[in-house]
């Protein structure tokens, strides 16, 4: 009885928690219905953002944002600290990059061991207890998932020590972000929105020391962006001028970024090329690549411009992808200017990146008064019920105005440089009251004007705002553009709100610009990649799995290299074990997939699945690569111990029978190439991962050299 | 009547594609290309001689009324570099660096092929095929 009992409780347990996921259509939608989020506006609306640049405003931020990406508990340990007890986000963030934090010739970082959080051990890194660098840096990764570095170590440095550049010893200070450079990233971090903070490749940005130009390249260059997922820059592209929120790090970091776009664009569309470099943009631009060999034979590939074809700088001249970075880092920083140099093609091209949103000054005002008057409906709405005179109606929508002024200063990037032109600050507060009031308008309902519908609205706004239609719609279109979302949410959402009958159409815009494209794809891909780094070890162990078993299958070349799920990217590999990676890469994608869980739920929409199948794919690349690496060098300790403990074995097998030898009268290179021939096919063990004779060159040459 | 021709046709498409004649680099003449490729789209003098450019991107150099180089992109399992180290296995390949662009391109070579492939670094992709004179 007592078991019976038991047997009911469980069970009601049970289908609670089905009944649960049911209603979560997605593991994010799951996530936000347990989430809060806080509202970080200032009170004092004549603030510009910049005046805001405190400790505490960005210790707000980092909380907001934690919460937002917390998903599972990471388990290990990161020096002192027990990676369980801290924020996903934190977790994760040590987790990739806490063995490159700070000074590498130290072993150890001064007070880092009294810090329980990232902030403090950036600013101890500074110096600065409690400054703004340990917030700023720890912003920049949880807004783009890269890491703006603190350390002595280059990524493509020239000496294997860290804090040596140029052949110098520098001072570590020298690679530290300074006062105005870190005001930079933290208002860039802001400024920035998808593409450019859901980029998947890039993992690092890195300040080259004070002073010091690139190592081995052209004196001039400012900034590098490399498709192995670095981006460094020198102080030439670190300018800024914080209080007209100026300067070349804008354009210059934005450049470099989209290099990164334009990399991770290509892999998408272009094969795994630039996408610069696609028929539609070279048309627009004008290249033309010009090939040809010299009468020596040497390969040369130049670019060549259609007469007359436009482009945004001089810079941009040189090859289509500087002429693609140079356009959407200006078309970012400089709307103005750029609509002037380039031609109509062109802008439409960069616009397609933002979901057609301009950054003309004029153009981001009207913008702004526009979705003031959609996102302020709950409290237009309020004021209509509230308010009984006209009178009353008007003072309180002049109210929301001067509110939306505020927010407008203190939170957009670019609220106060576009309300540094005097005509848009003059008129911007009464476009917004008149958008206002056409939102005021819309919900008068002339034919059927009823309270109770507003009420009925105010009542079920937060059903009303639900996200789960605006996931939804995000995982159906991944892949595809701005365009297919807004219409996979008037198909998903329209019906669920036919119950509001003369307001669905003021619900809808509401809900659309609510949930606009880019947000959704910001908070979307965060969190999800968050939850895949807390669950970084699931692929490894898949991969070393699949590994073990396509090493089970002898190393052979009988049928060519086959499929391109993994790619290897240098030197070779057997065919057999390229082919059986390559077979089974999608399965253990999806097996890892099927691992990975957030508290109980696995994800089980298939759209959802394709785009965090998306988010996997680089990741389980790079899991692969390195296990590539790791087999090579054990493959290179076999060939150092074969050649001690055989060498002279193979010297004398090789003199002491001549089977090999070439009848007729060979000369000497024949006979030693035929020797060498022989020799590899003595030479016992599987070799996957490099070309038996190359492995083994230097073994080979000292056997086979001089013999007759 | 008809369906039992069908594999005569077949037959008489076969020997008109062995018949297909190749451009070979060192021994095509500028007259012959135009005889098996026809009249290129659009030709340009470079300095070691002229380029005519026919459809899909394919290029032939001409240099002192021979071809002395093609170009051409990849396709299917060409794209792969790894295809073309194990078509170079048996040959002395050089690999040459083409550009220092953030993406890095090289130029992996078999001289006695008298081909080559142009491959980007980063990612294996092979990103065009070109034949010149064997040596």
């Amino acid at each position: 009885m007592k078991g019976s009992s038991l047997f009911i409780i469980l069970g009601l347990i049970l289908s609670g928690l089905t009944y649960r996921q049911s209603n979560s259509p997605s593991l994010i939608s799951y996530k936000s219905e347990n989430k809060k989020t806080r509202s970080l506006a200032s009170d004092d609306t004549s603030k510009c953002m910049r005046d805001l640049y405190s400790v505490e405003t960005l210790k707000n931020e980092v909380r907001e944002l934690e919460e937002n990406m917390d998903t599972n508990r990471v388990s290990g340990q990161w020096k002192h600290l027990d990676l369980a007890t801290l924020p996903t986000s934190a977790a994760v963030f040590l987790q990739k990059f806490g063995h490159n934090l700070g000074d590498k010739t130290l072993s150890e970082s001064t007070g880092a061991s009294a810090c329980q959080d990232i902030p403090c051990l950036f600013n101890t890194i500074y110096g600065t207890p409690d400054g703004v660098a340990g917030y700023v840096h720890y912003l920049w990764f949880l807004r783009t998932g890269t890491y703006l570095a603190a350390d002595n170590m280059v990524p493509d440095q020239q000496a294997a020590t860290a804090g040596i550049y140029n052949g110098k010893q520098i001072p570590f200070a020298s690679y530290l972000l300074e006062d105005d450079e870190l005001y930079g990233f933290w208002r860039l971090s802001k400024l920035l929105k998808a593409p450019y903070s859901t980029l998947t490749y890039l993992k690092e940005v890195q300040r080259i020391p004070r002073g010091q130009p690139f190592e081995g390249r052209n004196a001039g260059a400012c900034g590098l962006a490399h498709s192995d997922g670095w981006v460094s820059l020198t102080d030439s592209c670190l300018i800024v001028y914080p209080r007209s929120d100026d300067g070349y790090l804008f354009p210059a970091v934005i450049h470099e970024l989209s290099h990164q776009l334009d990399f991770e664009e290509g892999k998408r569309l272009n094969d795994d090329f630039y996408r610069s470099q696609m028929s539609d943009y070279m048309a627009i631009t004008g290249f033309e690549m010009r090939e040809y060999r010299e009468t020596n034979g040497t390969l040369v590939r130049q670019w060549i411009r259609k007469p007359g074809s436009r482009v945004v700088s001089d810079y941009a001249k040189t090859s289509p992808q500087e002429s693609y970075a140079e356009l959407l880092a200006y078309y970012i920083v400089d709307g103005d200017k750029v609509k002037n140099k380039v031609n109509p093609d062109a802008l439409s091209f960069a616009a397609r990146y933002f979901q057609g949103k301009s950054f003309e000054f004029q153009v981001q005002a009207d913008d702004w008064a526009k979705k003031t008057g959609i996102l302020k409906t709950n409290d237009v709405l309020k004021s209509m019920l509230s308010c009984t005179t006209t009178e009353c109606l008007n003072q309180s929508m002049n109210l929301l105005a001067q509110e939306e002024m505020g927010r407008i200063r203190s939170q957009e990037p670019d609220g106060c440089r576009v309300l540094s032109n005097p005509l848009i600050a003059q008129t911007l507060p009464g476009k917004i009251t008149e958008a206002l009031n056409e939102t005021s308008a819309n919900l008068l309902f002339p034919n059927s004007d009823d309270p109770e519908i507003r009420q009925k609205i105010l009542d079920n706004f937060e059903s009303i705002l639900n996200p789960d239609v605006a996931y939804l719609s995000f995982f159906a279109c991944h892949n595809q553009n701005a365009e297919c979302y807004a219409n996979s949410i008037l198909s998903k959402k329209g019906p669920l709100l036919d119950e509001f009958g003369v307001a669905k159409d003021t619900l809808l815009a509401m809900y659309a610009e609510t949930y606009r494209f880019e947000r959704v794809r910001d908070e979307v891909t965060s969190f999800y990649k968050s939850l895949l780094s807390s669950r970084d070890g699931i692929m490894k162990t898949k991969s070393d799995e699949l590994w073990a078993s396509c090493k089970k299958t002898p190393a052979s070349d009988s049928f060519p290299p086959s499929g391109s799920d993994y790619i290897v990217r240098d030197g070779y590999m057997a065919s057999s074990f390229y082919n059986c990676l390559n077979r089974s890469f999608n399965s253990i994608l999806q097996s890892s997939l099927n691992a990975i869980k957030l508290r109980e739920f696995s994800p089980k929409n298939p759209d959802e699945r394709a785009f965090i199948i998306a988010l996997m794919k680089p990741k389980m690349t790079e899991v692969f690569d390195n296990t590539l690496k790791t087999s090579r060098m054990h493959e290179l300790r076999y060939v150092e111990a074969f050649s001690t403990q055989h060498g002279t074995w193979l010297y004398n097998a090789m003199r002491s029978n001549r089977y090999w030898m070439p009848r007729g009268r060979p000369d000497v290179a024949t006979i030693e190439s035929a020797c060498r021939n022989a020799a590899v096919k003595l030479i016992g063990g599987e070799v996957y991962f490099h070309l038996k004779k190359e492995m083994y060159k230097d073994l080979l040459e000292k056997t086979c050299t001089g013999i007759r | 009547m008809l369906k039992n021709m069908g594999p005569f046709f077949i037959f008489l498409l076969l020997i008109a594609c062995g018949e297909k004649k190749s451009v070979e680099p060192g021994i095509t003449s500028r007259g012959s290309l135009i005889k098996i490729k026809g009249e290129p789209l659009k030709t340009e003098q470079v300095p070691s001689g002229e380029i005519l450019t026919y459809k899909e991107n394919e290029k032939f150099q001409v240099t002192e009324n021979k071809v002395s180089a093609s170009f051409r992109d990849p396709s299917g399992e060409e794209r792969n570099v790894l295809f073309w180290r194990h078509h170079f296995r048996e040959c002395e390949v050089k690999e040459v660096p083409l550009s220092e662009e953030a993406i890095p391109e090289i130029e992996l070579s078999c001289a006695s092929f008298g081909k080559s492939v142009v491959f980007v670094k980063n990612s294996g992709k092979v990103t065009r095929i070109s034949e010149y004179e064997r040596k």
